[in-house]
Order: structure tokens, then sequence, then C-alpha cells
């Protein structure tokens, strides 16, 4: 009974945190060690209940806000079990996410559900204060793309970002690929309608690791391929009761090569992604960031990633070295050239899928929610969730079009931090 | 439950434009307007455990992690555990060479066949455990990192206070950078108070590089991969502490709490269903749903062929009062106008006009025929033209509020064909349960016209509707909108004034639509 909560100590509210992912959603307190519920970004389709539908697939605004008014709702009341209106919110958000998105979300939360205060904490920042560090490479590979940027002594080199689009959405494409090729006992064309979304998924985690650098480059010219020593045997996989599937053992090793394409001309390889950021980043931050790499998202939570990536980088490093690599420009090698950089990895203490949402449950459990949190009525007046990419919000007057806002000493500096 | 009140078929306009079968609507009786789930606020009442129907208070469900303290899920199958005894025969004490038998309890899954021996777990001499449970072996260093970030929070708060801002590593930064939007002066620091030096953190994630990261053993070329015991992703979600690879690492749950929820009208503040505290029971301590307050419309006969546009079909409503109180309906055009703010007095982007959220949503029902304009047109309400009835002074403060206070939601929906109205109002006595019973009881004479009820018993009457369809496009499937006029009896007056007051007759009003090409079942 609602009415008996509020006596004695435990009557401290702690904040709802909430990251919502395009795959998947985390949601949990604030002050608590791990998400109550990890679960996928969708909800039941109105037509086809059996069906559910992304919420990465809205048609527009109404829709999207329709469907975030239904999630929320299952969130709350079937994972958090709290009244909504009685908590405030700490969302955890993708500095890149649509403002479009952002704009729905703020509506749902401070109309329909009316929440008080939410606080906005970028995903990368929050992911780097998760290791109680202040400076970290963000590596962050999620479902549509894979991120790289720095953020040092707490502030977000944002002008210094990578993206590819290597997330686990690239990944499956590339593993169904792989899957048609190798299957040894149905045909292209009885497989293909059997590999659903999820079958891939399943595939990918529960098969799939990253194989050794040495294993990678025999893997990478196919006429080597079959002197591999010892070759993976073949597996079996029962995707329904009718259909049980055997697999060549090679598709496990071969799938996680999409991450390290180092040849590829678009540089669209993990490392080469790091190293063109270390590149751009200021001199004498490179080797502090390097030294502090931080892996997010569950995608590269793969036996031996982490292994893998540390010897690729210190691969490619000390081949820019001595020689000139055959596409990338000079200036690039003439960075890496003299530094002998160590290449380390966070070990933090929850599970990379977890790492951006504990760090806002760290957010949560301190005075930020106070300090920093956007009040409902602020944006019932001005209508807005202040944000790095509008410039409105980050005038030196404050915001465009709020009269008596407090003018900003910061100017555009705090929203964003290049060169502070 | 879904043919009795045809789902599909009749949908009643809530108030906040949502189109629900009336099983699904809520009638306020403080504000004497229709609710549904959408447009009232929800509640968690009361926490109780599925399984063992045990009810657990708000405090303990909170320091639990809302589970029960007894029931264990599956961890391979999310299934109830149960629990098996099984004998051993172990020495006594005193005489080893003596064998006694003794019980030990351990939890098995009747659906997959786990048990707690599958995840190496030794048997217990207890029904209740203890059992193992995923535990992040790093919990004591998050808890160290908390405090580091709620010292610098309180820092900057400090600062702030002093009116001196710290140039806090975090909190300053980043996105979220809003403090400078807030009202409120905030001066750069001083150079003493930026030159203080940060705590150091309690506890810092060590790295790890190359020689703490081993590649992959050989193991993982050699042994051949079986894939049931590498554990699948929702086996692994439903344990975010560890997150095991392998099948026999998974170990038991607690069972998640359920909510039983209370609602409550968001205009008036008044519950309108309140569930009673007892997991077991089934009824409510309050519950206003709209089946018992407001005139039941059923499709009786549906048309027989398509209708043409522009031409009549007779079609026949069944109609029933759910109240103790007599009622007259009589049959009117159309006219559900949807709340809408006045857009020269508000210039809020929050406007309905501007995000009217409409029925793509995922889990509504609405009518199986759409297009993408509703054909009713869209003016501002003002007091006269809303369909509340007529309940004096009080109605437009009050719809000025709903205008404010509602969530809106304007599902789109075509309406396509038309009521004639007959002139005649049809007058329905209360309802009484025991006629329900009486296959022989009379039949009030009401002295109805033929042509209009063709069918009377107790507290039901079937009515004959001329219907006329819109010279629209004719591949639609045809849908009647209609607005019922009805008598109600507004018993909380009397209540609520001591039974000085007589109780309050009002006429109110019910927008609905039907489809009329669905076969009712």
């Amino acid at each position: 009974m609602p009415l008996y909560e509020g006596i004695g100590l435990i009557n401290e509210k702690h904040p709802v945190v909430l990251e919502i992912g395009q795959a998947f959603t985390k949601a949990g307190f604030a002050g608590e060690s791990a998400p109550r519920c990890f679960i996928p970004s969708t909800v039941p389709c109105k037509d086809n209940p059996t069906q559910v539908r992304k919420l990465i697939d809205y048609q527009d605004e109404s829709d999207l806000y329709q469907m975030l008014v239904d999630f929320l709702n299952t969130i709350y009341f079937k994972h958090l079990l709290v009244t909504p209106k009685d908590r405030k919110v700490a969302i955890v958000e993708s500095l890149f996410c649509t403002s479009q998105w952002r704009h729905t979300l703020a509506k749902v939360l401070y109309l329909h559900y009316e929440i008080l205060t939410v606080l906005w904490i970028p995903s990368h920042l929050a992911a780097v204060c998760s290791t109680g560090s202040d400076t970290a490479l963000v590596v962050d590979v999620g479902y549509s793309e894979a991120l790289v940027l720095p953020v040092v002594n707490g502030v977000t080199l944002l002008s210094h970002v990578q993206s590819q689009d290597l997330g686990s959405k690239t990944f499956d494409e590339n593993l169904k690929i792989l899957l048609l090729e190798n299957c040894t006992n149905k045909s292209k064309e009885e497989l293909e309608p059997l590999l659903t979304p999820e079958v891939i998924e399943d595939i990918r985690l529960r098969a799939c690791f990253v194989t050794k650098i040495r294993r990678a480059q025999l893997l990478s010219d196919p006429s080597f391929a079959p002197n591999l020593d010892p070759q993976l045997k073949p597996f079996k996989y029962e995707i329904d009761g009718d259909n049980f599937v055997e697999f060549e053992g090679i598709l496990r090793e071969q799938a996680a090569e999409v991450w390290f394409k180092n040849k590829d001309p678009e540089g669209s390889s993990l490392p080469y992604m790091i190293l063109d950021c270390l590149a751009s980043c200021p001199i004498d931050t490179r080797k502090k960031l390097a030294s502090s790499i931080l892996i997010a998202g569950g995608t590269p939570m793969l036996p031996g990633f982490k292994a893998r990536l540390v010897r690729e980088l210190k691969k490619i490093e000390s081949e820019l070295g001595e020689t000139k690599p055959d596409f990338k420009d000079e200036k690039f090698t003439e960075k890496f050239r003299n530094g002998t950089y160590e290449f380390r990895i966070f070990s933090c203490p929850i599970k990379e899928n977890c790492v951006n949402w504990l760090g806002g449950a760290l957010y949560g459990a301190s005075e930020a929610v106070n300090l920093r949190g956007v009040t409902k009525e602020f944006f019932m007046k001005n209508e807005i969730v202040p944000d790095w990419c509008n410039p409105g919000c980050n005038s030196v007057t404050g915001i465009v079009g709020v009269s008596n806002a407090a003018s900003s000493p910061f100017g555009s500096g705090v929203g964003l931090p290049k060169g502070l | 439950m879904s043919h009795l009140f045809q789902l599909d078929t009749v949908k009643y306009v809530c108030c906040c434009g949502s189109l629900k079968p009336i099983c699904n609507v809520y009638f306020c009786r403080h504000c004497l307007r229709l609710r549904c789930h959408y447009c009232v606020s929800h509640e968690v009442d009361s926490h109780y455990c599925g399984n063992c129907s045990e009810n657990m208070p708000s405090a303990e469900a909170k320091q639990k992690r809302n589970r029960c303290g007894t029931c264990y899920d599956c961890p391979s199958c999310k299934q109830t555990l149960s629990i098996r005894a099984t004998t051993i025969q172990v020495p006594l004490e005193d005489e080893p060479e003596k064998l006694v038998a003794k019980k030990l309890y351990y939890l098995a899954c009747g659906f997959c066949r786990w048990t707690s021996r599958d995840a190496g777990l030794p048997d217990s001499q207890n029904t209740s455990g203890p059992w193992a449970e995923p535990e992040n072996p790093l919990a004591q260093q998050i808890i160290e990192i908390s405090d580091y970030f709620r010292m610098l929070a309180i820092r900057e708060k400090n600062s702030k206070d002093k009116k001196f801002v710290q140039k806090s590593k975090y909190l300053a930064a980043g996105r979220h950078g809003v403090a400078h939007l807030l009202p409120r002066r905030y001066p750069v620091s001083v150079p003493e108070e930026m030159s203080k030096p940060l705590p150091t953190p309690l506890y810092l994630a060590p790295t790890e590089g190359m020689e703490d990261l081993p590649e992959l053993s050989d193991d993982v070329y050699e042994d051949e991969l079986i894939i049931p015991k590498v554990t699948s992703l929702t086996q692994r979600l439903r344990q975010l502490e560890t997150q095991p690879r392998e099948t026999s690492k998974l170990l038991p749950t607690h069972k998640q709490l359920l909510v039983k929820r209370s609602l409550r009208c968001r205009v008036c503040e008044r519950n309108i269903s309140k569930p009673e505290y007892s997991p077991v029971s089934i009824k409510f301590k309050i519950q206003l749903n709209a089946y018992f307050h407001v005139p039941q419309i059923r499709l009786m006969t549906p048309l027989n062929e398509p209708l043409v546009p522009g031409r009549k079909a007779r079609i026949v409503l069944r109609l029933a009062n759910p109240t103790q109180f007599p009622t007259a309906i009589r049959f009117l055009p159309f006219s559900f106008v949807p709340l809408q703010k006045d857009g020269s007095t508000d210039k809020r982007a929050l406007d309905a006009g501007k995000f009217d959220p409409t029925r793509e949503s995922s889990t509504d029902h609405s009518l199986p025929s759409h297009t993408l304009t509703p054909t009713t047109s869209i003016t501002f309400i003002t007091p006269s033209m809303t369909g509340g009835g007529t309940l004096g002074s009080g109605e437009s403060t009050q719809i000025m509020k709903e205008i404010h206070v509602l969530p809106r939601r304007s599902e789109r929906f075509s309406q396509n064909c038309d009521v004639i109205p007959p002139a005649d109002e049809i007058v329905l006595p209360p309802r009484d349960e025991t006629s329900d019973f009486d296959d022989f009881a009379e039949t009030p004479d009401f002295n109805d016209d033929p042509k209009l009820v063709p069918w009377r018993k107790a507290n039901k009457a079937a009515v004959y509707l001329d219907v006329i369809r819109q010279l629209t496009d004719g591949s639609e499937p045809p849908v009647l909108g209609i607005t019922i006029e009805y008598d109600y009896v507004n018993t909380i007056v009397a209540l609520e004034s001591k039974g000085v007051q007589e109780p309050q007759k009002v006429r109110l009003q019910a927008h609905l639509l039907i489809a009329l090409d669905r076969i009712p079942s």
C-alpha cells in the first residue's frame, strides 16, 4: 500500500534510469548495480498481438508517441512496478539520436506520465563515468552503428567522433550470408525463410567468436582457409522441432571479421576507426586515450574480442612505423611513427551491455538529478529539452526566444566541448 | 466477453478521442464523462506474487527488489520451479555404523527438467533454501564509484550555493550542460575555487593490455560446439549481474512480483478503479466501468448486403439500461467533437493540432476501416457544443480543465453512414437482476411504435434504425456514427450532500461508431 511507503529510512525514492536503445532497453533504479530489466525495444503489434514492432520503425511522430506510451507503460507496470509520477527519471541517450525522437520522448515523459524532473545524460559520458575514471576512448558498438568518441577529463571531444555502420545489424547481415553459404544439410532456398533475425542473433551469440589474429590473416585469403589448423568442427543448430541445420564451423570465426576489414578502402574497420580518432585528437591526450579504451554495447561481448582488438591496434601501429601502408595518407602515418602507444582496454565493474546504463544509475543516485535535471515547468514553458545540436540552447544569451532565462556565461562551450 | 460486447463492432468514443469497446471504457461519476485506459492516470496499488498469491507490502517489495521471497523461476525456461524432496542415508552422529534416512530438497522445473543440481547447487536441508543467486562480484566497487559521484555532485551543489561554480569534471561537461539555462546567477568560480584539487576516485576500473588479455585458448578451436550448452540471449538477460555463457552456470532467480493497479481520473483526481487489497480477490473497492452506467448498444442485425453510397438500409440495434433508474434514449446524428485547444490563446507546440497521436498505436483496437482524414469536422470546443449534457455553470470550467489535463488521442476513423434519427425516445426500465432469470416475466408495456421497437424484454429493447450511406467512396466498409442521449441519475450528488438533495437527473451523450458489416457473434 502506497500509504505505508515513506516511513523511516526507506522513503528515499530512487530515480528511474532508462536507456532506450535501438535494439534493447535497459531500465532500473539509480543506486543499484544492475538494471532491473533488459528487454527488446519493441511493442506488440496492434493488428496482430503475436507480432512485435520495433520502436525505431516508427512512421511519424504521433506513431512514435503512441509506441512510447505503450512501451513505458509496460516498463513501469510489468518490470519496475512503481507509479511513474512519483519518481524522477534519468534518461541515458545517444548523442546522435534524432531531435524528433528526443522531443517525442520528452513529451511522453513530461505530459503523459507527468514526471517532474528528467535528467538527460549522453550515453558516452555515462559509460566513462562507470569506470570511475574521467578519460576514456569510448567504443560503442550498438545496433546500427559503431561509434568511437573520446572523452577527456570529462569533456566530450565531439568533433573527433568516428562512426561506421559496424553495429550488430551489419554483423547479422554478414552472418546471414555466411550461414547460407556454409550450410551442409539444407539448400539456400530452404534455409533462407528459416533465418529470421532472431535466429541469426541467437547464432551470433551462441556460436560466433573473434578469432586469433594469426588465423584471421589466413582466413582473409580463401586459398589459405583450408589449411587452417585445427579446423573448426561443424555444429548443429535447432531452429524449430522440424529443422535441425548443420553449419560448417569456419563461419564461427569468419563472421566477426566484419569488424577487422583493415584493407577496406572506406576504413570501415574498428581498429582503424580507433586510430583515426586518436590521430585527430590533440597530441597530449593521445597516449592517455590509447591506454583507456572503453568498450560499450552488447555486440562486442563475443569471446576473444578485446584480445583481438588490442593486438590489431598494436599490429597496425607497428606497421605504420615501419612501412607506409598502401591507402592511408602520410599524415596519419606520421602521427603514429614516433609514439609507441600502449593500447589498454578498461575492465568495467559491469558487463559491457550495461555500461551506459550503470553510468546513468550513478548520475541518478547523486544530486545531479536535481542540479541538472530538466523540470516539467521548464519543458512546458520552453517546449524544448536543451540539446547540444540546437543552436537556440547554446547561444551566449541563453535560450533564444525565452524571455527571462538567465544569460549563460558558458556560451556554446558547454554544449559543444570542442577545444575546451 | 469479446462476443458479448462485440469488441470490434461497437466502439464508444472516449473523451480523449480513443475508440474502445464498452468493456474498456470507464465512467467517471464525478465528471460524468467517459474515461479510458489511455486518459486516466495509473498507480501501483499493491504488490503480490502471481504464483503463491502472497501479498507483499510496498516497503518490503522495494527492499526485496520486487521479487517474491519464496517462489523461484527456472533460469532456463522461466517457468516456476517446484521443490522436490529426496532422501539419503546418513550415518548417525553418535553411532556411525547406523544409517538413518534424511530428507533433502532441491529445485526442479517441471517443464524443461532443469534442476538446481544442474547448476551445481548442493541440496538443501530446508525447503526454503538458501539457494545461491546471481551476484555481481564487483558490486562493492560500483558502490564506491557511486559514493565518489555523490561527493562530486555535493561539491558542485555547495559551490553553487556559494554562488561560485566548481567546474566539476563530469557534471559541468557534456551535452546536458543545462545549468546555465536555469534562472539563477551562475558566475564563473574564483581561482581558489577552481584550483582546489578534486578528490581522487575511490575506485578506478583497471585497464587491460595485451599481456592481460590472452588470446582464445585452443579448446575453443578443438572442441565441438554444442549449442544447447551455451545460454541464449533471454537466459543471459535474466541474470544481468553475471550473464553466464554456459548453461551450467545458470542460477535460479526469485520470481518477479505483479501489481494491482488503481486508476485515477486526471480531471477530478478521484479513483475510477481501485482493486481490493487481497491478491486472491478479484473484486474492486471502486469500479466505475462504463457498462454499469452507460446504455449498452449492440448490433443485432447487420447489413445483409453491401450498402451503396447514397442508399438507405435498415439495421436493428439492441439497447440495454444497466442502471438502477429508468432512462430515455434518443438517437442523434454523430456529433463528437475532439478536445482541442484554442490555437489563438495558446501558442505552445504541444498543442493537439501538432501532435495528435493517431490510431497507429499498437495496442488499440480501432475500427477495421479507416481513412487518413477524419470525416468529422474539427471545430474548437465551446461549452455549449460538447456532448457532456447539461451540468450548468460547472461545465465550462470542467471542459477547460479537461483540455489541459487529459492526454489527447485523436484516433482516426472513418464514419461514412448517418442515421436517420427517429423522432421518439425509447424508454428503458431500470435493470432488475431477477428478471434475467425469469423467462416468463411480464414485458413492460410502453406503448411502443412497433415500427420502431420490435422487441422488448425487461431493461432491454431492440430498435429499428434507418441508416444512409454518405456520398463518398464506397469501397470502405460501412461505419455508422451515432450519438445517443440518455438520462443519467447522479447519485453521487445525493451522497455528498448528506441526503438533503435529491439525486440529480442529467441528460448525457455518448458517441458511438458501429461497423455495420460485421456479423454479430
